[in-house]
């Protein structure tokens, strides 16, 4: 039956991912071992994904979401997804003041660049989703000729005996490394709420943008581990920054400081990605509350954000957001696909029977 | 609605004219006092003579820097010191070099630094130099660019590879020191006398030398020639003049064009470090007619490379003698091939390079 | 005391009003010529002569003094009033039979209502009423003084036609018939204005076009209540779906061979009677930043040339900002040389960066629109000057530095690359808003500011098109023809935001 296999298949997946880790955090094991068990789990994954997909089509999906958003228990959850995409507002937001209040502005309070930040988000979240992902792409566009630079010149720099050490794995110096790399992610978290739209350009623009967040991220990391060493990444707080300072563009000396070219595309990214943030947690409570309110929770949600990143202690901020978001996430993905299965099911039934009795 | 939408608005003007309220990092740029070097020279026992040297962007100005000296315990009051001092404040952000004097070379380069390390608005880029003498002298030598700037200039063009890995930075510095590592830091000179080997001077300045630190502290001192020596370890360098004889004893001058170098570490059976090093050199010819008028020999490419074998391996015996690793970057050598090794030999390391076989091949193109 | 009744209308404005001529039972010719001299009033440039036809029957003329060629209207006219009275049955024609080749224009149209020809003959057409008949008649004896064609004063270029419009609508639809033969190729003719009656010509093609676009547009235009339109820049404003957004939503250009491709792209032009300059919708930013000699050049370095132009508009509006930004709160993006130049050139400047940037930009705002209202006389002398003004003195005197004078020149030529006029007034209204954001939050403001500038780009719609095609939603080919300029034989195919009913331009044998 397709939907026990189709439950098989995402649980080999989540114990799979499960085993990774365990793998991977043993002292004396390579990282290469749990990366390819992690790669296994996640091709089993989105091949679950997929012929859940397929089986059902977009429609029974977006049906299915449909009908779940209205009943109690669902919109339990929805109410508990808005508040953990609003923590993670406010953790993107505590990073960007961080990164902000020391390289860029140290003598502007932090309220001023949260609110800054906020102000623009709201500005992008104005007119909807089909503007704000508009808006992203172009941005996106527009990035690429400034983050083709900052990659070359960090690919450049790099001194190739240095990567070696990425090759001699010892998990406990490079995971603490790729805890950064995560929150640039943009976007990973709101997958769900782009699932339901279908086969339209917004199910490949969201894995794109995805996609190509990662491959930036794997780029920076290794121009970080190659230009400072992983000495001088495990000794930096914002070691990509510090990598950037190190890069001078040799015989032109056009360019002093290079790290603001960094901190001023991710600055644009995490005003992008708080917006959609704080869009999906306005839609999460909207539809908690069942009504179109959209417009009066996101300026609620963004001062709550605000205050949230600038009075929260930072490590209850990851712990909620890494436990609560990616935690209900995780669950809640492999059902939705895994319900969409046996709720065709139950639909192809009851047209059945009412063909049935519409021959007798 | 209506009503909401109002609150709205006055909400989102209010939050946009609290900006509008201070401006808080607003500072013209003929504001700021930018400090382009410092100097530390030790005044008395634990004490220090700072030496800051400032730009002069007055329009009547005569020089294009001025020095400030104060003297102080640490870094950072001098900082603050010379901040209440100038008109306005300062800045490190344009920080082109940090000398430190011979008085302090075996001082604690972390504790006299610390303050540059944690602070985030200083120059990452920023050259750590000693003098060859005293700081405060080479800050105040002259010329139509601030001193400062001409040691950072000088050092930057020493280095020819793309990655510029051989120069002392700060965030070099910050890295090895935090790691318990080596590092090499070039010694600047203005003497007038001109010796054989050291790269072009600079409004009179020259790399007289470079004093080698270990995981303990400062180790000895590389003469010029050393020091010239010491950068055909890593790929793409090009050298000063130096001198070598041929065969028969003869003396002759050369200078390398270009340079490649290949370092595979290994550990024997016996845990010993072995180091493979294989270094191509493009060679020419050179004149030396000041001070002493050697004239040049025409040696043969495989005398280059003997008398060169020769003094790499003086240099190498050096090196597992008092120098340690850093002197010729083989402590990174073994760190990147043989990371979990060395992380956990990391606190034996010199011990167990002062045993290290090196077996050196000597590749010569004139 | 004014009496306000000697000043009443005599005719009601409003489109439904509709007098239609008097039959014999309500007073017939006497009273319908009675009603036009009550119109005409005291207007001495409105002619109205009576004639007797041959059977008796009188026949009256109403036109207007400078615009018919009256010499033609006396002699065609009567000719074919004799004519129509021979034809109505009445009388038989009593001349000889080649006078029936003397008739009038090929231009003519039987009128029902009064109050409509009355206003025709107020256009330029002649109205003939006829004793006897309840319709009259209005006849085409344009003769109005208007500019021949010649080059565009604001579109300039090296390669290409350089015909321009004019301010006559007939001229303009005969320049634009002359470059598409297309028989499919529409003009539509509608009246806007309830006191001007302003001709309006709707070109476009017809099996090319998107029905809905067209429909979108003469429901926009059929809508306008409006008593006198003088500009086709007037007609773009009342078309706007939102007209207090800061971006064009409308496009134009005086040039035949612009507005021709535009067409054959699948837009609609529309010419206004007056006014030289044609719109064209619906509008994108790429269609803002092209120009037709694009299409005249060689790829390579129409290119190169689109590249340039892309840069412009981002120095344009950003280069005063970053400025700001950099010189105030972020001197470390400068190299150390040329910080301690700009810092001892601005160490006798009082003003801070942001207040001398718009002492500045203020002063070439002034300049520019001094120069576009000065008499021609003393134009050299007050633009030498201006430049005295804005550059030596204003260094001299310690206003500014001379690295902004460098900065707000580059910025300014950048401007003037932007080919819409439109789109580089928006773009200077961008600058100051980038300005005020840096000075307040250095590069942190700008780049809220840009991202601003673009979701304002994004919420832009012209007639149902994302003002961002093809860049977002993206096109591919689009894009790349939009940033760069790609060869002829790779733009096969017509705009796909435009969704024209024929995507393919080009055959097979060119792709």
């Amino acid at each position: 039956m397709p939907q026990l296999f189709a439950l098989g298949i995402f649980s080999v997946g989540g114990g799979l991912l499960l085993w990774a880790g365990r793998v991977g955090s043993k002292p004396d094991t390579g990282w290469l071992p749990a990366l390819a068990i992690a790669a296994v789990a996640a091709a089993l994954l989105t091949a679950a994904v997929v012929y859940s997909f397929r089986r059902t089509g977009c429609r029974a999906v977006s049906e299915l979401l449909g009908e779940l958003f209205t009943s109690v228990p669902a919109r339990c959850i929805l109410l508990l997804l808005g508040i953990f995409l609003t923590a993670r507002a406010a953790q993107t937001l505590s990073l960007y003041t961080g990164m902000t209040g020391r390289f860029l502005l140290p003598k502007t309070p932090s309220l001023v660049l949260a609110a800054a930040a906020v102000v623009t988000a709201l500005v992008l979240m104005y007119d909807g989703l089909r503007s704000m992902a508009r808006t992203a792409e172009l941005l996106m566009l527009m990035s690429i000729i400034p983050a083709a630079v900052m990659l070359t010149a960090f690919l450049v720099r790099i001194d190739t005996a240095e990567l070696l050490v990425l090759a001699q794995p010892r998990m406990g110096d490079i995971a603490p490394q790729l805890t950064p790399a995560l929150y640039t992610f943009a976007g990973v978290e709101c997958v769900i709420f782009f699932v339901g739209h279908g086969r339209g350009k917004g199910s490949r623009t969201v894995p794109l943008a995805v996609g190509a967040s990662a491959i930036v991220s794997a780029v920076l990391f290794v121009g970080a581990v190659g230009i400072l060493t992983l000495g001088g990444v495990q000794s930096s707080d914002y070691p990509f920054i510090e990598t950037a300072r190190m890069i001078n563009i040799g015989g032109v000396n056009l360019t002093e400081r290079f790290d603001i070219l960094l901190i001023l595309l991710r600055v644009l990214f995490i005003i992008v990605q708080t917006a959609v943030l704080l869009y999906c947690a306005s839609i999460s409570i909207s539809s908690f509350f069942g009504r179109e309110i959209r417009r009066r929770t996101a300026p609620v949600l963004c001062a709550v954000a605000v205050v949230a990143s600038l009075l929260m202690d930072k490590a209850l901020l990851d712990r909620i957001c890494t436990v609560g978001l990616y935690g209900t996430l995780l669950g809640l993905i492999p059902a939705v696909f895994v319900l969409s299965l046996f709720h065709k099911k139950q639909k192809n039934g009851n047209e059945k029977s009412k063909k049935g009795r519409g021959a007798g | 609605m209506k009503k909401l939408k109002a609150l709205l608005c006055v909400l989102i003007a209010l939050a946009m004219t609290l900006p509008l309220c201070g401006c808080w990092d607003m500072t013209e740029i003929n504001r700021r006092t930018y400090v382009l070097g410092i100097g530390i020279d030790e005044d008395a026992p634990g004490r220090y003579s700072f030496t800051f040297q400032t730009a002069d962007v007055a329009k009547d100005a005569k020089q294009p820097a001025k020095t400030t000296e104060i003297k102080s315990t640490a870094l950072a009051p001098a900082l603050r010191e010379m901040d209440r001092a100038c008109e306005y404040d300062t800045t490190l952000i344009h920080l082109s070099s940090v000398v430190l004097g011979d008085s302090v070379k075996q001082d604690d380069m972390g504790a006299l630094l610390g303050y540059l390390f944690s602070s985030s608005n200083v120059r990452r880029q920023c050259i750590v130099a000693a003098a060859d003498g005293d700081a405060a002298e080479l800050l105040n030598m002259g010329g139509d660019s601030p001193p400062a700037m001409q040691i950072a200039t000088m050092i930057e063009k020493n280095d020819d590879a793309i990655r510029q890995s051989e120069n002392l930075t700060l965030s070099m510095l910050h890295t090895a020191l935090a790691q318990g590592e080596g590092f090499v830091v070039y010694r600047i000179s203005t003497a007038q006398q001109q010796s054989v080997s050291g790269s072009d001077a600079a409004g009179g300045l020259r790399i007289a030398g470079a004093n080698v630190y270990d995981r303990a502290g400062f180790s000895g001192e590389m003469n010029s020639e050393e020091t010239e020596l010491a950068r055909l370890f890593s790929s793409g360098q090009t050298s000063g003049i130096i001198a070598a004889a041929n065969d028969d004893g003869k003396g002759f001058f050369y200078r390398v064009d270009r340079s490649e170098c290949q370092t595979v570490c290994s550990i024997d059976e016996d845990d010993r470090l072995v180091y493979d090093i294989k270094v191509t050199v493009h060679c020419s010819l050179a004149d030396w007619e000041s001070g002493g008028g050697i004239l040049p020999d025409t040696p043969e490419e495989r005398e280059i490379a003997r008398s060169l074998e020769g003094q790499l391996e003086k240099l190498l015996e050096r090196s597992r003698g008092e120098l340690g690793a850093a002197a010729l970057g083989l402590d990174s050598a073994a760190r990147c091939q043989h990371y979990r090794w060395y992380c956990e030999n990391r606190s034996d390391f010199p011990r167990i390079f002062s045993n290290a076989k090196t077996n050196l091949t000597i590749v010569c193109k004139k | 005391m004014v009496n306000r009744q000697e000043y009443k209308a005599v005719m009601d404005i409003s489109p439904e009003y509709d007098q239609p001529f008097f039959t014999e039972a309500e007073g017939g010719f006497d009273r319908s010529w009675e009603y036009c001299k009550t119109l005409k009033g005291k207007s001495a440039d409105i002619l109205m002569r009576m004639y007797t036809l041959s059977d008796g029957r009188r026949c009256g003329i109403v036109m207007v003094d400078g615009m018919v060629d009256k010499a033609t209207v006396e002699r065609s006219v009567v000719l074919a009033s004799r004519r129509l009275a021979e034809q109505s049955g009445l009388n038989k024609f009593s001349e000889g039979d080649d006078l029936l080749q003397q008739f009038g224009s090929t231009e003519f149209s039987v009128q029902k209502s009064l109050s409509a020809a009355y206003i025709s003959a107020l256009t330029g057409d002649v109205m003939l009423i006829i004793e006897g008949l309840d319709y009259g008649y209005t006849f085409g004896y344009r003769k109005i003084q208007s500019r021949s064609v010649s080059e565009s004063p604001n579109e300039g270029s090296v390669q290409g036609p350089h015909e321009a419009f004019t301010e006559n609508l007939r001229t303009n639809t005969g320049l634009l018939r002359r470059r598409i033969s297309d028989p499919n190729m529409v003009i539509e003719h509608l009246k806007v204005g309830s006191r001007s009656h302003t001709s309006v010509a709707l070109c476009y093609i017809r099996g090319l076009t998107n029905p809905e676009l067209y429909r979108a547009v003469k429901e926009r235009i059929d809508a306008i209540s409006i008593d006198i339109i003088n500009d086709s820049g007037e007609l773009a404003q009342l078309l706007e779906e939102t007209p207090g957004n800061i971006f064009p939503q409308t496009d134009g250009s005086e040039r035949p061979d612009t507005v021709a491709s535009e067409l054959c792209s699948g837009r609609i032009a529309i010419i206004v009677n007056g006014s030289p300059h044609v719109l064209l919708l619906p509008t994108t930013l790429s269609r803002l930043m092209r120009v037709n000699e694009d299409d005249y050049q060689r790829w390579s370095y129409a290119a190169f040339i689109k590249v340039l132009r892309w840069a412009a508009l981002a120095l344009a509006a950003v280069a005063p900002a970053a400025y700001v930004a950099i010189i105030s709160y972020h001197p470390g993006l400068l190299p150390t040389d040329l910080l301690l130049i700009s810092a001892s050139n601005r160490a006798n400047v009082p003003f801070t960066a942001v207040f001398e940037v718009l002492i500045m930009e203020f002063s070439l705002e002034l300049l520019r629109e001094a120069g576009i209202r000065m008499p021609r006389s003393i134009g050299t002398s007050l633009s030498i000057v201006g430049g005295l003004i804005i550059g030596d003195a204003a260094i001299n005197a310690g206003l500014v530095s001379p690295l902004l004078i460098i900065i707000i020149s580059l910025s300014t030529l950048a401007n003037l690359t932007i080919p819409s006029y439109a789109f580089a007034s928006s773009m200077r209204l961008i600058k100051y808003m980038l300005i005020l954001l840096s000075a307040v939050l250095g590069l942190l403001g700008l780049t809220a500011g840009i991202i601003i500038w673009t979701a304002m780009m994004v919420r832009t719609r012209s007639f149902g098109v994302d003002f961002t095609a093809p860049f977002s939603p993206l096109w591919r080919r689009g894009l790349w023809n939009g940033l760069l300029e790609l060869p002829m034989k790779y733009r096969a195919r017509r705009p796909r935001y435009l969704d024209p009913m024929d995507s393919i331009r080009m055959g097979k044998q060119n792709g």
